[in-house]
């Protein structure tokens, strides 16, 4: 039989300092996970698993009961026997590929830091054994892997990640309404955006998955130029998505500006809260690598 | 309706209306504003979303804003314009009758005698006094003139009158501040006064006193000019050399031309800050007109009269024997040679010089051993009649004859010669030389050896070097001897060839030969002209009233006219030039209203260029520049308000 290669890892999104920050990083998620064995995440299904999966190293909090002491005795090194069953946490992570996302004050645009935050969640997902579902959204659906907890899917979702460019406009909502209908199991679901998009809908789909019992997680991504208009005048601002145009006097529009700025990000906040859902956002800085694990600690992944 | 603008708006004027020009600087936030509009810069922005709402309402708002702050600014501009211009507005009743009495003074100095605008500016003057005294009618105010110093010619109707019947000015200021503060003292009834000047430096010094209670009115006729004009002349036997103004820049273009009478005798174009022109012998007196038209042409004219003076034959004594070689005699005749008025003889003979001697007016001596016994006699006689005897001593003259044979005749005491270097010498104060001569013009004198004199006290140093006497004179009856310790060769000293001898040499024969016996010819207005008695005076044909001098031996009189005046009787014929003084009165630049200020603390300062149309605002209009400065301030209030707001 013809030997099959897997795939090779072509992103440069996953950044090794970043994993090394969050490699011993799990996601606690609020609600009880829906898998059909126990293993890390509770589950409401009781039962054990008689599927071997694969050995993980131990790990504090880890049940005792599923060390293998045969290996212990040949290399003197604790081992955890994962089941099939155990890892029963899906997830789907929702990437908005929208061309308002390619945005950049500075060095690197809101697009790439989506980018390094997904492909780092998906590096995390997959190693902890979890299945993981990957979609990329502007206007509709426009790239969707379905759940995989291999290594091959994840190379396939971090190539994909890479490889996506951001175009199109934002209908975040209504590729949310599509995306409902493949997640049947309840999954974590992490959508990453510049929510500059009809808010309003985003709020009523993700009201709608948390009433089915999925999580829902909202990383918001921004940029520093987004917060403050350019100062020296006159400006035309033209819509990266709708090429829209409008002049205005950056001058004196600056404070109302940044009112309307702060009432929106406090708006979304606030509303996404109150539905049950996470929020963080983040801000696009130079130094992904110390910002992008500290603020998904902050989010509610955490050191197990 | 235009009845109604017109008699709203016919008093209307403007007491500074060369503000008005300055009308368009209100149009300069428009311009600005147009100027400095800049294009929008494109800005490519995630979603517009957000500034939609806001823009949209912000521009609009914005552009009405700046409309009016646009027009805040210009109308605030107009204000500011109409402030320094003084809009005034003649109200129909009449002025208000002063406490006290008023008085008018007009400016008679030669500077107002300029032409501006069709007329001169003691033209402009008359008419301005002659509105005051009609404005202020039963007042009644006293009409004065000043120059030097004041003059009363009447008052009310009569005193303006006598304005316009004098005669054009000529004559220098004097110092008006001071003298009007010493009027107003002794006069404490004036409450009102007047000046009407131009108001040029010149006449004009120091702060003048005005009572708390009176009232300065200062009058300006006139702006600064630019004046082009002859500033002085030296008249030399052969020519005149002329020193004009180059006003401006200190560099022109001119041309010169002699006249005598309606003939010209010479033009030359010049381009230096002095030029020669030269005028023959025979013109006695003419005049020199410089050919660069300006508000003051008067100036442009210089007068000049010289003296009729025969040529002289001036006998020089030389050492007999030998042929005439480099000797003093030599240098000597080579230096008189150079004036049209002399010529040299130069005689070995001392019995033929005794007998030329007689005719001469002035000899030179070369070789003083020369001198016998008899000559030196005869000597005495001729100098004490009025000969003037010019002694140089040579290589081979003894100190203790000259001594012996000349003792009364010499300055001083002769030594024997003394060996010492000397270099460069003084020209000392010279009476006849003037200030002509300078150390500078003995700087490159070498001296070797010298005669070393003693002056007596009587006597007069001329020239010295290295603290001894190179040139002496004394008075000897009527004449004088001059006594040089130096021979007139290159033996002892480069005497004959250093700058200021032979000028120095020309100019003490012509003192002596013929001026100190001439009457002086050349005056300025204002000078008094004196003459010997029995002398008249005419001017134009008409005599001029002369009276005995201040020393009650010659006759004098005033001179206020420029020109030519002729003079005859006994002993005295000729003609004397009388010019304008080429004083600050040719500086037509005048004060600022801030200098006018602060020479009259509490003066008020009007600049008249129409004087039927202004004096009546002056003096009766209601002023609106107050109020054009208020409204200035309101509208800059609320431009800074309004800006503050779109700023912020």
């Amino acid at each position: 039989m013809p030997k099959t290669s897997s795939p090779k890892l072509k992103s440069k999104f996953l950044r090794p300092e970043i994993i090394a920050k969050i490699s011993r990083m799990n996601f606690a998620g609020r609600k009880i996970s829906e898998g059909t064995v126990a293993g890390s995440h509770s589950s409401p299904f009781r039962g054990c698993s008689s599927e071997f999966s694969s050995f993980r190293p131990y790990a504090q909090g880890d049940d005792t009961r599923h060390l293998d002491w045969k290996v212990y005795a040949r290399c003197e090194r604790f081992y955890v026997r994962q089941f099939e069953q155990e890892t029963n946490m899906r997830s789907c992570l929702i990437l908005d590929r929208s061309e308002s996302m390619n945005f950049a004050s500075g060095a690197m645009s809101k697009y790439d830091y989506a980018r390094i935050i997904a492909s780092t969640l998906a590096y995390l997902i997959t190693k902890r054994g979890d299945s993981m579902a990957f979609s990329a959204v502007s206007t509709g659906v426009d790239e969707y892997f379905p759940p995989g907890r291999c290594a091959g899917n994840l190379v396939s979702v971090l190539n994909a990640i890479a490889s996506i460019e951001p175009s199109g406009g934002t209908a975040v909502a209504a590729a949310m309404d599509l995306l409902g209908a493949k997640i049947k199991r309840k999954t974590l679901i992490i959508l990453i955006s510049d929510m500059l998009t009809d808010s309003d809908g985003i709020i009523k789909s993700v009201r709608t998955f948390i009433k089915q019992k999925h999580n829902f997680m909202v990383l918001h991504v921004t940029d520093p130029a987004e917060r403050e208009l350019p100062s020296g005048g006159k400006f035309t601002f033209v819509d990266s998505e709708t090429r829209e145009r409008v002049t205005i006097n950056s001058l004196r529009s600056a404070a109302s500006y940044r009112r309307q700025f702060s009432d929106f990000v406090s708006g979304l906040e606030n509303s996404l809260k109150n539905c049950g859902s996470g929020y963080f956002r983040f801000t696009v800085s130079s130094r992904p690598e110390d910002e992008i694990p500290e603020g998904l600690f902050k989010a509610g992944f955490s050191f197990i | 309706m235009l009845n109604f603008v017109k008699s709203a708006f016919g008093g209307l004027r403007f007491l500074r209306s060369e503000f008005l020009y300055y009308l368009p600087l209100a149009a300069l936030p428009a311009l600005i504003h147009l100027l400095s509009r800049k294009k929008a810069v494109i800005y490519v922005f995630p979603s517009i979303r957000l500034l939609k709402k806001d823009a949209l309402s912000k521009t609009a708002d914005f552009n009405l804003m700046s409309i009016l702050l646009l027009l805040i600014r210009t109308a605030a501009l107009f204000f500011l314009v109409m402030y320094f211009a003084g809009p005034s507005f003649v109200l129909g009743k009449k002025e208000a009758a002063s406490p006290g009495e008023s008085a008018v003074f007009a400016d008679h100095s030669y500077s107002m005698n300029r032409a501006h605008r069709g007329s001169t500016l003691w033209e402009d003057a008359c008419r301005a006094a002659g509105e005051i005294v009609r404005a202020l009618g039963e007042e009644n105010p006293s009409v004065f003139v000043f120059n030097k110093g004041f003059s009363f010619e009447g008052r009310g109707e009569e005193g303006a009158a006598a304005l316009f019947a004098k005669k054009k000015p000529a004559a220098v200021s004097g110092s008006f501040s001071e003298g009007l503060s010493k009027f107003l003292e002794q006069n404490r009834n004036i409450k009102r006064v007047f000046v009407i000047s131009d108001f040029s430096p010149g006449s004009f010094k120091g702060e003048t006193a005005i009572p708390r209670d009176a009232r300065l009115l200062c009058l300006r006729v006139g702006e600064t000019a630019k004046n082009f004009f002859i500033r002085s002349c030296g008249i030399y036997d052969r020519h005149i050399v002329v020193f004009p103004s180059l006003f401006p820049g200190g560099k022109a273009e001119y041309a010169l031309s002699a006249w005598s009478g309606t003939e010209r005798i010479n033009a030359i174009s010049a381009s230096a800050a002095s030029a020669a022109i030269t005028v023959p012998g025979e013109y006695l007196s003419g005049r020199i007109e410089l050919d660069n038209a300006d508000v003051l042409s008067d100036d442009n004219v210089f007068f000049y009269s010289r003296p009729d003076r025969e040529k002289t034959s001036i006998p020089v004594l030389r050492a007999g024997g030998g042929a005439l070689g480099r000797d003093g005699a030599y240098f000597l005749r080579k230096i008189i040679e150079r004036s049209s008025l002399f010529s040299a003889e130069a005689i070995a003979d001392t019995s033929l010089f005794g007998e030329k001697l007689k005719a001469a007016r002035a000899a030179v001596i070369t070789a003083p051993n020369a001198i016998s016994s008899s000559l030196a006699g005869a000597l005495r006689v001729w100098v004490a009649k009025g000969g003037l005897l010019i002694l140089f001593p040579d290589n081979d003259s003894s100190a203790q004859a000259m001594n012996r044979q000349l003792a009364d005749l010499l300055p001083g005491r002769i030594y024997p010669v003394k060996e010492q270097t000397i270099e460069g010498g003084i020209s000392l104060d010279v009476p006849w030389a003037g200030d002509d001569f300078g150390a500078e013009h003995y700087g490159k004198l070498s001296v070797l050896k010298f005669f070393p004199v003693r002056c007596r006290e009587d006597a007069l140093e001329l020239i010295k070097a290295g603290g001894e006497t190179l040139s002496s004179a004394v008075r000897f009856g009527e004449g004088a001897v001059m006594l040089f310790s130096l021979p007139a060769d290159m033996a002892f000293s480069n005497l004959p060839v250093v700058a200021g001898f032979p000028p120095f040499f020309l100019r003490s024969l012509e003192y002596f030969v013929y001026e100190r016996k001439e009457f002086r010819r050349n005056y300025f207005v204002g000078e008094r002209i004196s003459l010997p008695k029995g002398a008249s005076l005419s001017f134009g044909g008409i005599e001029v009233e002369i009276k005995a001098g201040p020393d009650g031996l010659g006759l004098s009189v005033p001179v206020e006219d420029p020109g030519l005046y002729d003079v005859s009787g006994k002993g005295v014929s000729g003609r004397i030039a009388v010019n304008l003084w080429r004083g600050e009165e040719n500086d037509l630049s005048v004060m600022t209203s801030a200098e006018i200020k602060k020479l009259f603390p509490g003066a008020e300062f009007f600049d008249i260029k129409n004087p039927e149309a202004e004096i009546a605002h002056i003096l009766r209009g209601k002023n609106l520049s107050d109020m054009a400065l208020l409204i200035f301030m309101m509208l800059l209030c609320a431009e800074i308000a309004l800006a503050y707001k779109l700023n912020r």
